[in-house]
Order: structure tokens, then C-alpha cells, then sequence
């Protein structure tokens, strides 16, 4: 299996959590998993590989990648430039 | 990839209730589009064609071309109806919202929308927007701008919902210009309330930012020094809600920099480098960066900053090698939101992914990055290379000088000489200000040649239309 690119979208049944793929993970170890609680609107991040996920339908679910739950990312602090 | 729809369906499902655009909801938004998309889906041939001002209806139509799976193409309602129907005509589409009747078709979908959930495609045919260039060189040509290019653009520049409810974004760059397109998507996926503003005159942006409690506001240079030129005839004007000014699409010249920092000593300014190939801004100088440039030799006031984070700008010379700090060189661009690629043209990124632009530029030792002009641009007289920018920045720090067009004309001794095009206040003469320039810059960059106009010809985004200012300099 491939490592999944920027912009897939990630579906976990039983809790109905959706995600798509911001930056790529550098290997196919990324899932979303039943258990835990995921926001809508909210960045994830792999602290070992940097890939980042964006949480569409928050839920009971988790995200992980290289063996652990994925993290909130850090906010972006870039002005507004539009 | 993804679809753009994404962005609008997380805000509606997030703040629904939230003002999105005018007096529409994120959710109005969302079931406006969903009224429209089966329709546009329908009828459209691949393009939903929009031409019509800043109005509420414009993320609705961005949307509903995205819900049906269709591009989205804003076009210039300015232009004469024969040149207007041959980019309708270009684009061989069948849906067109038509100048001035963009309230109308709302009010349409209004009597048919419902509360019933419609998904977005996953997958679409066709690129998300179509955006015909401001073509100050060259007939326009329709840029292609796809779902992946613009959501890593909003994705990598902004968070989801990181607005305030009490933000609102002051929408003054016509529909038809890449900072409308981008401003549209960060502000709905950010939940910043937009504020379209229809036509712009320095009084009517003055007084909706005010009335409107405007936080936010992009504006083009000619915007920003006809807004300066009122504030400081009228004296004691004060915008206190207003936190970030951005402004772009063109050189900003620094001498209105400089007083429109004086005027806005509150608001945070943000100079933001970009294409319409690149899904908008790759580069910014942040407000920071003003204040210390303000404070200090005011060199990087001429920046554009440094790029944005994943994005590559490099100035390299022509075998495609850096250059130096301080060497000029050409700009080139590279990143998930790069496109470079027209309707029916050759070309796109090159086979490294870079995008190399028609403009000229240099990077300091720490990387920020300063634009001189487009390469088709530069003056060559005797054989120096002299940029247009420098000597229009020069001009218009004459007080009589309020606007300043300078381009290279044939000249038989020296290959080209430097004329210039100015509006002004009062009266001065052309001599008067070639002896200024003289004894700014020296005998070589002064103007051989000026002529005083009512106006300088401006596309309606607000660049310079420098082969009209050449053509009507040079032939005579």
C-alpha cells in the first residue's frame, strides 16, 4: 500500500470521524482509529514524520501515525495577507 | 485531490449561524450553492462564468461551481459587452451570472432552496477556477488554477475558525482579481464576515470600513494613495478597528507606504507578493517587519518579505543559478500551490516544479526578497539596466506628484531613453521635475522626457498599463 498523498480523504465507520491528508506521511502507517475524541477544524500532526491531517467530521475517534495518537498542531501565525 | 466545497462545508457545519458574506450565514451560503449546483451542473459545459461586481452572490457562485464539480470563472464586468462576450466565448460556457444580475439569480435560488444536505464531488473533471490574467503585456490569457493549488494555499497560510466573531474583511478587489478569489476562500474557511464593496472610491472604503467595524482590508498601491491622498485633505480620519492592512497586485511605491504608516499607526501591515499562477501570495512582509524598517534605514520598506512556509522563491540568473545578495536576477517560484498553467497554452512549471516569472528581483543576506519590476520592463539606456520603479518612487516624492509612470523609449544614441508620465496637484513643470529626478538620482535616470495626464492608463486591478504609457510616449 501506498503512503496516501495530499488531500485524501480518511473515513473511520464507527465514529464517523472524516480527515483529509494536508501533508503526507512519509510511510503508509497512517489511520484513523476508533477511541479517543478528534475536533472538527483541527490539525494533527506526526511528532516523527510531520504529516498533518485535517479533522472534516470531528468525532470518538483518533488519528494515528508511526505507532502514536497524532498531536494537536501548533497554530499558524501568519498574518493575514488577503 | 479534494474540492474546495470542503472549506464552505466545514464552516457551515461548524458556525453555521455565523454571518459568512453581506447579510448570508455559512449555512445560507452552503444551501445557496447547493440550490444552484444540479443547474449549473447541468447547463454549464465546465465553467460557471461570473461577471459581475463584489456582492454576496460571489461565494455563492464560487461554490456552486465547486458543489456541481464545474470551474468557477470571474470576469471582468467592465469591459465593453463585445469584449466581455469573447472571453464568455473563449470559455464556451453556458452558465453566465451577467453583470448586475447577481442579485436577481440569488433571490432565484432563494425560492427553491432547501435544508436537504447535498455532497460535494470528491473528484471533478475540471480545475476549480479559470482567472484571466490582468494581461498588462499581452492579450489575457485564463490561468488554471486547480482544487489541490488552491486548498495547500489555504491550508498551509491560515487556520480553520481562527476569526474572531467580530472580524470582518473589507472585500474591495473585484471578483476577477486572484486576491478576490483567495481572500473569498481564507475568509470563509478563517470565519471572517466579508464586506463586499461594489465599486471602489476612497470615500466608499473609508466609510464601510468604518461603518462596518472592518478588521481587516487588501488593497491594491493606486487604492492605497487615492485612500492616503483623502485622509490627510480631510484631516483627523480614524479608522480604530482596523488591525491588519494587506496590499499587493502591484509595486507598492514607498513613498505612500510611508505616509499610509503614518495614517494607520495602529494597524498591523502586510505586504503580500504573489501571481494569479500561484494561487495568490508566496512572499509577505509582515507587520513587524514595517514597524522595524519604519524605525531603522527603511530599505526593506521596498521588500516583499520572505517566502511563506513549504514555499520556494529563489533569484537565479540565466542558467538557473542563485545569485548573489544584492545582484538582480529573475524570480522564480515553486510549491503545492504553484499552477502555471493557461487554457490552451504550452508551458505550466518547468521540469523541476519551478515557475519562473516575468519579474525581476534580488534577495538580501537575510532572505527577504525585493521585486524591481517585470524583466520586459527594465530600461536599457548607454547600457545600464535601469529599473522604472526607482525613478517613479523618486517622482512621486515631489509634493506635486501624485502619480508616476516611467518606461524606456527608442532613442538612437543611447538605445533607450527614460520618459515618464505623471498626474499632479497644482502646477509644476516638466522641467522642474526632470531637474528633481537629476538632482535625486543623477543625469542618467533623469526623465528626458515628461508629460503631465489627467490619469495614468490602469487595468481595473490597478497595474500600470505600461505599453499604452510606452506606445503614446515613444511616438512622438
Amino acid at each position: 500500500m501506498d503512503a496516501p498523498k495530499a488531500g485524501t480523504k480518511l473515513q473511520e465507520p464507527t465514529s464517523g470521524v472524516e480527515a483529509i491528508v494536508v501533508r503526507p506521511p512519509s510511510e503508509a502507517v497512517l489511520e484513523l482509529q476508533a477511541g479517543g475524541n478528534v475536533a472538527l477544524g483541527k490539525r494533527y500532526t506526526c511528532e516523527t514524520c510531520n504529516a498533518e491531517v485535517l479533522v472534516t467530521k470531528g468525532g470518538d475517534g483518533q488519528i494515528a501515525c508511526h505507532g502514536a495518537t497524532m498531536v494537536i498542531a501548533q497554530p499558524k501565525t501568519l498574518p493575514s495577507s488577503d | 485531490m479534494a474540492n474546495i466545497a470542503m472549506l464552505l462545508d466545514l464552516a457551515a457545519d461548524a458556525m453555521g449561524d455565523r454571518r459568512a458574506v453581506g447579510d448570508l450565514t455559512y449555512a445560507d451560503v452552503r444551501r445557496l450553492a447547493i440550490a444552484a449546483a444540479p443547474d449549473v451542473a447541468a447547463r454549464a459545459r465546465g465553467t460557471l462564468a461570473f461577471a459581475d461586481a463584489n456582492c454576496q452572490a460571489v461565494p455563492v457562485a464560487l461554490f456552486a461551481a465547486a458543489w456541481a464539480g464545474v470551474s468557477y470563472a470571474p470576469l471582468n464586468y467592465r469591459l465593453p459587452p463585445a469584449q466581455q462576450q469573447a472571453l464568455v466565448d473563449r470559455l464556451d460556457t453556458g452558465y453566465l451570472v451577467e453583470t448586475d444580475k447577481a442579485e436577481t439569480w440569488l433571490d432565484e435560488l432563494r425560492s427553491r432552496a432547501t435544508d436537504e444536505p447535498a455532497p460535494y464531488p470528491d473528484e471533478t473533471d475540471h480545475p476549480a477556477v479559470l482567472l484571466f490574467t490582468s494581461g498588462t503585456s499581452s492579450e489575457p490569457k485564463a490561468a488554471v488554477l486547480d482544487h489541490d493549488n488552491l486548498l495547500a494555499y489555504i491550508l498551509n497560510a491560515g487556520d480553520f475558525m481562527s476569526a474572531g466573531e467580530d472580524e470582518a474583511v473589507l472585500m474591495v478587489v473585484p471578483p476577477f482579481h486572484i486576491a478576490g478569489v483567495a481572500g473569498t476562500l481564507s475568509s470563509i474557511y478563517a470565519g471572517r464576515r466579508i464586506v463586499p464593496l461594489s465599486k471602489f472610491t476612497p470615500e466608499a472604503w473609508l466609510e464601510a470600513a468604518r461603518t462596518e467595524h472592518v478588521t481587516h482590508a487588501f488593497v491594491v498601491p493606486t487604492m492605497l494613495a487615492r485612500i492616503v491622498a483623502v485622509m490627510e485633505d480631510q484631516g483627523g480620519v480614524e479608522l480604530p478597528s482596523l488591525r491588519t492592512l494587506s496590499y499587493g497586485g502591484a509595486r507598492m511605491p514607498v513613498p505612500v507606504l510611508e505616509r499610509a504608516l503614518e495614517l494607520f499607526p495602529n494597524a498591523g501591515f502586510v505586504n503580500a507578493y504573489g501571481l494569479t499562477e500561484t494561487s495568490s501570495t508566496v512572499a509577505l512582509l509582515g507587520p513587524e517587519d514595517h514597524r522595524t524598517a519604519m524605525a531603522g534605514d527603511r530599505v526593506r520598506l521596498a521588500s516583499v518579505g520572505r517566502p511563506l512556509p513549504g514555499i520556494e522563491v529563489e533569484v537565479v540568473d540565466e542558467d538557473g543559478n542563485l545569485v548573489a545578495p544584492g545582484d538582480e536576477g529573475r524570480i522564480r517560484i515553486r510549491g503545492p500551490q504553484v499552477s502555471g498553467e493557461y487554457v490552451g497554452v504550452d508551458g505550466g512549471v518547468d521540469p523541476d516544479g519551478w515557475l519562473v516569472t516575468g519579474d525581476i528581483g534580488t534577495v538580501d543576506e537575510e532572505g527577504y526578497l525585493f521585486v524591481k519590476g517585470r524583466a520586459d520592463d527594465v530600461i536599457i539606456a548607454g547600457g545600464e539596466n535601469l529599473s522604472p520603479g526607482e525613478i517613479e518612487d523618486c517622482l512621486l516624492r515631489h509634493p506635486r506628484v501624485t502619480g508616476a509612470a516611467v518606461v524606456g523609449v527608442p532613442d538612437d544614441e543611447w538605445g533607450e531613453q527614460v520618459a515618464a508620465m505623471v498626474t499632479i496637484s497644482g502646477t509644476i513643470s516638466a522641467d522642474d521635475l526632470i531637474e528633481w529626478v537629476r538632482s535625486q538620482l543623477g543625469g542618467l535616470k533623469a526623465p528626458k522626457r515628461i508629460e503631465v495626464r489627467d490619469e495614468l492608463p490602469m487595468t481595473p486591478t490597478g497595474k500600470l498599463l505600461r505599453r499604452e504609457v510606452r506606445a503614446e510616449l515613444g511616438s512622438r
